[in-house]
C-alpha cells in the first residue's frame, strides 16, 4: 500500500508551499490551573516545512499542539497562522475556524461511520458530487479506497491511521498537527508509515508540525527539531546540527547515544580536567571561561578502541565492564577511572569482561557543554 | 526545500528569553488566570436554571410549608412556629426517628452483603444455572416494592394469608395458628430486602465485571487462594460500589411508607415516611407538620447522600475499560455449589415466583378465599375490572407517565452530563450537585413540595405535575447513566470533528450523541420500568382523573379490594414487559443486568 503521490503533485506546484502557511508561536504559556505546562516558547516554521516538537513525555508537547490546534486556551503569548492572528491575550479563534487539521494519537476514527463518511466530514459547504470525488481522491492517496464502505472499527490500527490521515488532509488545511500519530503502530509498520506521511506531506505541500518522543522519528523526519524539556526549549535546530552540536547535556543524551563526563575548562579553553582522568579533555572548539563547570560530551560511536585508539588527542586507559552484541554493532561499557563511558565496536572484536584496553576520542568530536544542573 | 534558514535558530537566545520571562511570572500570574477565566456556556446556564426549577424549588416549598399552620396556598395560613416545634422539640418523634435510622442501616447492610455474596457468586463462580437465576434477582425490578408488599400480604398475613391458610391444613395444625406473620417490622424488612437487594446487586455486579481480571490473576500468582483474592483484591476494588449501593438503599428505606401500609404493619412504630403519608392523607390532615417530618427526614438522608456522592466519586477511580480478551478465571465452588444455587434460586422464588402466583390466584379467585381446598376459580374479577373505565384511563396515564417522564429526565441528564464531563466549566460542580440531589430525598417528601409549588397553577390536574415529579425523581441515576457512557468516550474524538471544521454544537450532535446512544437508551430503559411502577411520589399528586396504573392499584389497596389490586398490578407487569419489548425491537437495546 504505497502512496500514490503523482495525482497531487499535478495538482500543487513542485515544491507546494502555497498550500501551506507559516506558523508562528511567540512566548506561548499553558497553564493548567497552578501548574505551568508550558512556560514560554517561540518559534517560526515556514510554509512547506517539517517541524518536529521532541521531548521527553510530559514536557509539553501535546500541550502546546492542542494550543496551535485551539483545543487548550493560552495563557499567555500569541500564536499567528498565516498572515492572522489565532491566540493572544484576549483573543482565541475556535478550532474549527482555524484553518487547520490535525491526526490523533488514538487516531479518533468515528466508530459510528463509515471510512467514507469519516473523511468526508469536513467537506461542508461543498457539493455533493466535489465531496465525494475528493473523499474518493484522497482515500486512493493513502491506499484506502477498497474499504470505504467499511466501518472504523473493522480496520487495522495501520489501516486506522491512513483513515486519520485522510480526514487530515481532505479539507485542505493550511497547517497539520500530528500527535505520536506512530506510536500505537508497530515498530515495522512505523517505519513504513514515517515515510509515507513524509511522501505526502511532501506532495501535498503542507505545513506540518510534528509531535513525538522518539528522537529516531524526529531526526529522520524533520526539516527542523525543536527539542522541549519540562515546558521550555531546549534546542531548536535541524536534525543534523542537533546531532552534532548538541547545545547542552540534555540536548546530547536524549538525541542519540552520548557519554557527557563531569569536567572543569582549564586555562587553555579547549581542554578540560575531568577528575580521576590524568590527562585533560581536548575539543576542537574552545568553550566558556576558565573555570566553568562542562560536561564533555562525545558520542558513543566516536569511542575507538586498541589500535584505533591509539594517536588521538584522548587516549585513556580503561577496562571493559560489559558489552552486548546488537547485531550491527556491539554494545561496550568501560570504566575510566570512576567513570563509565559507553563506545560501539564492530561486531566481531574480541573482548573478555574486566579486560584492560585503551580507548580514545577524537578532539573534533568532543563538545563542552553546560553541565545539567543536579 | 531548504533545511537551513536565517532566523530559524531561535535556541539559545529563546531558551534564556524563556527563563527570564519565567522570572516574571509570578507578577503577572494573577493577571493571566482573570484572563482564562471563560464565562459559564450558554448550556451551562440554561441547564442550572432547569434543575433550580425541578430539584430545589419543591424543597424550599417544604422548608415553608414546615413554617405556616396550614397548607401552603391555603388563603388561612400563616407563618407558625407549631409544627417544627412540635417535631423538633418533642419526644413524639424521637422514637420513629430513631427507628427509622435502624430501619434503614440494618435494611440497606443485609442488602448490601446478600447482594455482593450473589453478585460474586453469578459473577465469578460455577453456580449452577447461573443465567437462569440472575433473573430471579432482575425481575423483582419489574414487579417493584410497592406491588410486592401487596402480593407479600396476600402471602404472609397472619390470618388470611394463602401460606398461613393451606400449612394449616397440610400441617394439621390449629385454625388459628400462625406461621409467619409477614405485617411486622421484621416482615417489612424482609420484604425491602427482597426489592432493594438488586440494586445492590447490580451496582456491585457491575462493578465486578469491569474490573481488570489481570488484578485477580496477578493475586493468583503470587500465590493467594480464592477466599484471599477475593478478600484482599476484588473486595477493596468493588468497596466503592458497595457504599455507594449502602447509602443508596439506605435513603430508600428512609422514605419508605408503601411497604408497611400495603403489609399493614399496625405496631406502636411506625418510620417517619409513614407518618408525612398519614399526615398528608388521613384525618385529620396536618400539611405542616408534615412538612416539618419531611425536613427532619432530609437532614437525615443528606448525611446520606454526602457518602453517596464520596463513594460514586471513588468508583469512578477504579472503572477500567478497554478490550478484555482474556477469559476470567471460573471460582470452583466445589461441595458448595448446590447450597449456593438454592440459596440464590430461593431469593428467585421468594421475590419474584410466589409474588406472581399470589396476584394471579387472587385475580382468579373472586372472594378472597386462600385456601386451595375450596378454591374456585372465576374472571369475574378480571372482567369487573377490565369493564371499568378507570382502568384503561389509568392505563393511558401510565403510558403518558412512562415515556414522557424518561425521555425529559434523559435530555436534562444529557446536559449536565455534557457540562460536568466536557465543558468543566465553573457551574459543573453545582450542576453535578443538584442532580444527585433527590437521591436524597424520598418520594413522598419531594412530592409534597412539588404538590405545593404547582397546586395553584393549571397544570395541577393534569399528568404534566406527575412528570415534572418524576423527571425530578429520576434525575440522579440518568446522569449517573450519561456521565459514565461519556466518560468512556474518548475526548479526542468530539476534537477531531472541530479540527475538521464542525462547530461545538455540531460535534455534540454528529459524534457525541450517537456514540452515548447505547449508555442513554440503556437509562431510558430502566426509567421507564421504574416510572410506571412509580407509588411514592404519584400517590400524593395523582387525582382520580390522572392516576396512573399503580397509584389506581394502590387506591385499591386503600378500599380493601386485594382482588383489583392484584389485576391491577398483573396489568401494570404486563405493561412493562410489554414496552420493554417494543423499546428492543425499536432501538435494538435490550435492558440486562450489564447495563441496568
Ligand atoms: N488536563 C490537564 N490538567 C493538568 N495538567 C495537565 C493536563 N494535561 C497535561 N498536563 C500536564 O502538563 C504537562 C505536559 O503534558 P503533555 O503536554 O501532555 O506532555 P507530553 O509532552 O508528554 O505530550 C504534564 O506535566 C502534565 O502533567
Ligand atoms: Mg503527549
Amino acid at each position: 500500500m504505497s502512496i500514490d503521490t503523482d495525482r497531487t503533485v499535478e495538482s500543487t506546484t513542485a515544491n507546494g508551499s502555497d498550500l501551506g502557511a507559516s506558523l508562528s508561536v511567540k512566548d506561548l504559556r499553558i497553564a493548567y490551573g497552578e501548574v505551568e505546562a508550558v512556560k514560554g516558547i517561540s518559534f517560526d516554521i515556514r510554509p512547506g516545512e517539517f517541524l518536529t516538537l521532541l521531548g521527553p513525555s510530559g514536557c509539553g508537547k501535546t500541550t502546546t499542539l492542542r494550543c496551535i490546534a485551539g483545543l487548550e486556551p493560552a495563557s499567555g503569548g500569541s500564536i499567528t497562522i498565516g498572515d492572522t492572528v489565532v491566540a493572544a491575550p484576549g483573543k482565541h479563534v475556535q478550532p474549527e475556524k482555524r484553518g487547520i487539521n490535525m491526526v490523533f494519537q488514538s487516531y479518533a476514527v468515528w466508530p459510528h461511520m463509515t471510512v467514507a463518511r469519516n473523511v468526508g466530514y469536513g467537506l461542508k459547504g461543498v457539493s455533493k458530487q466535489e465531496a465525494d470525488h475528493r473523499v474518493e481522491e484522497v482515500l486512493e492517496l493513502v491506499g484506502l479506497a477498497p474499504y470505504a464502505q467499511r466501518y472504523g472499527t473493522e480496520l487495522s490500527g495501520g489501516q486506522q491511521q491512513r483513515v486519520a490521515l485522510a480526514r487530515a488532509i481532505v479539507t485542505r488545511p493550511k497547517l497539520l498537527l500530528f500527535d505520536e500519530p506512530l506510536s500505537n503502530l508497530d515498530a515495522g509498520l512505523r517505519e513504513q508509515m514515517r515515510f509515507e506521511i513524509l511522501e505526502l506531506q511532501r506532495a501535498v505541500g503542507i505545513t506540518a508540525v510534528y509531535v513525538t518522543h522518539d528522537q529516531t522519528e524526529a531526526m529522520s523526519m524533520s526539516d527542523r527539531v525543536v527539542l522541549l524539556r519540562d515546558g521550555l526549549i531546549e534546542q531548536a535546530d535541524t536534525p543534523r546540527e542537533m546531532y552534532r552540536r548538541p547545545r547542552s547535556e540534555f540536548a546530547a543524551t536524549f538525541v542519540g547515544r552520548a557519554n557527557a563526563l563531569p569536567a572543569t575548562i582549564t586555562g587553555s579553553r579547549d581542554r578540560a580536567e575531568v577528575h580521576g582522568i590524568p590527562n585533560p579533555v581536548v575539543a576542537a572548539e574552545a568553550a566558556a571561561g576558565e573555570g566553568a563547570s562542562v560536561a564533555a560530551v562525545f558520542r558513543a560511536e566516536n569511542v575507538k578502541a586498541g589500535a584505533e585508539a591509539e594517536g588521538l588527542e584522548n587516549a585513556w586507559s580503561a577496562t571493559v565492564t560489559r558489552f552486548g552484541y546488537l547485531g550491527r554493532t556491539l554494545d561496550v561499557q568501560y570504566a575510566v577511572g570512576d567513570h563509565e563511558v559507553r563506545g560501539e565496536l564492530a561486531p566481531d572484536t574480541p573482548l573478555t569482561p574486566g579486560q584492560a584496553i585503551t580507548i580514545g576520542v577524537a578532539a573534533t568530536d568532543v563538545h563542552f557543554v553546560p553541565r545539567a544542573e543536579a | 526545500m531548504s533545511l537551513l534558514q536565517k532566523g530559524s535558530r531561535p535556541s539559545a537566545e529563546q531558551r534564556t528569553d524563556g527563563n527570564r520571562l519565567e522570572a516574571a511570572t509570578v507578577s503577572i500570574s494573577t493577571k493571566t488566570k482573570v484572563q482564562r477565566r471563560r464565562p459559564p456556556s450558554p448550556l451551562s446556564v440554561v441547564t442550572l436554571i432547569v434543575l433550580l426549577g425541578l430539584v430545589v424549588a419543591p424543597l424550599v416549598m417544604v422548608f415553608i410549608g414546615a413554617f405556616l399552620n396550614g397548607a401552603p396556598g391555603l388563603p388561612k395560613s400563616d407563618w407558625s412556629l407549631k409544627a417544627i416545634l412540635s417535631v423538633y422539640a418533642s419526644p413524639d418523634y424521637l422514637w420513629p426517628l430513631v427507628g427509622t435510622l435502624i430501619l434503614a442501616v440494618v435494611t440497606a447492610g443485609l442488602s448490601v452483603v446478600i447482594g455482593t455474596l450473589f453478585a460474586w457468586l453469578v459473577a465469578r463462580t460455577n453456580m449452577f444455572i447461573r443465567r437462569v437465576l440472575e433473573w430471579g434477582v432482575i425481575l423483582p425490578l419489574f414487579i417493584s416494592p410497592f406491588i410486592g408488599a401487596v402480593a407479600w400480604n396476600l402471602l404472609g398475613a397472619p390470618r388470611s394469608g394463602i401460606i398461613n391458610t393451606n400449612l394449616r391444613w397440610l400441617l394439621g395444625l390449629d385454625d388459628d395458628a400462625v406461621l409467619i406473620n409477614i405485617s411486622t417490622m421484621p416482615g417489612v424488612v424482609f420484604v425491602m430486602l427482597l426489592y432493594f437487594m438488586p440494586y445492590a446487586y447490580q451496582l456491585v455486579g457491575s462493578s465486578l465485571r469491569n474490573m481488570d481480571p489481570g488484578l485477580e490473576e496477578a493475586s493468583y500468582m503470587n500465590g493467594r487462594g480464592i477466599i484471599a483474592t477475593a478478600f484482599k483484591v476484588t473486595l477493596p476494588i468493588v468497596r466503592p460500589a458497595l457504599t455507594a449501593a449502602f447509602f443508596m438503599i439506605a435513603i430508600l428505606a428512609t422514605g419508605v411508607f408503601t411497604i408497611p401500609l400495603a403489609l399493614g404493619v399496625n405496631t406502636g412504630f411506625a418510620p417517619l415516611g409513614m407518618h408525612v403519608y398519614l399526615k398528608m392523607t388521613q384525618f385529620p390532615v396536618n400539611p405542616p407538620v408534615a412538612a416539618a417530618i419531611g425536613t427532619l427526614i432530609f437532614w437525615l438522608t443528606l448525611l446520606g447522600i454526602y457518602f453517596y456522592r464520596r463513594s460514586i466519586r471513588n468508583a469512578r477511580r477504579f472503572v477500567t475499560l478497554g478490550g478484555k480478551a482474556t477469559r476470567r478465571r471460573e471460582v470452583k465452588l466445589g461441595w458448595m455449589r448446590v447450597p449456593a444455587t438454592v440459596l440464590v434460586a430461593l431469593f428467585g422464588l421468594f421475590a419474584a415466583v410466589l409474588p406472581i402466583i399470589a396476584l394471579l390466584i387472587t385475580a382468579l379467585t373472586p372472594y378472597a378465599m386462600t385456601d386451595f381446598r375450596s378454591m374456585q376459580f372465576s374472571l369475574e374479577t378480571i372482567t369487573q375490572v377490565l369493564g371499568s373505565i378507570d382502568v384503561w384511563n389509568s392505563l393511558l396515564n401510565t403510558v403518558w407517565l412512562s415515556l414522557l417522564a424518561p425521555t425529559l429526565a434523559v435530555l436534562v441528564a444529557f446536559a449536565v452530563a455534557y457540562v460536568v464531563v466536557r465543558e468543566r466549566g465553573r457551574l459543573g460542580g453545582a450542576l453535578d450537585y443538584l442532580a444527585t440531589f433527590p437521591v436524597a430525598v424520598p418520594g413522598i417528601v419531594f412530592a409534597m413540595g412539588i404538590l405545593w409549588l404547582y397546586i395553584r397553577t393549571p397544570i395541577y390536574a393534569t399528568v404534566a405535575v406527575l412528570t415534572i415529579a418524576l423527571v425530578a425523581a429520576f434525575l440522579p441515576t440518568a446522569t449517573r447513566f450519561s456521565t459514565t457512557g461519556l466518560m468512556q468516550i474518548d475526548p479526542s474524538l468530539e476534537e477531531a470533528a472541530r479540527m475538521s471544521g464542525a462547530s461545538r454544537m455540531r460535534a455534540a450532535l454528529t459524534i457525541t450523541l450517537p456514540l452515548v446512544r447505547p449508555a442513554i437508551l440503556a437509562a431510558w430503559s430502566l426509567l421507564f420500568i421504574f416510572a410506571s411502577r412509580e407509588v411514592n411520589e404519584t400517590v400524593l399528586l395523582a387525582l382520580p382523573s390522572t392516576r396512573p396504573l399503580a397509584v389506581l392499584a394502590w387506591d385499591h389497596i386503600n378500599a380493601n379490594d386485594p382482588g383489583a389490586a392484584a389485576v391491577v398490578s398483573i396489568l401494570l407487569m404486563l405493561f412493562m414487559a410489554a414496552g420493554l419489548l417494543i423499546a428492543r425491537f425499536v432501538f435494538r437495546t435490550r435492558l440486562d443486568s450489564s447495563n441496568l
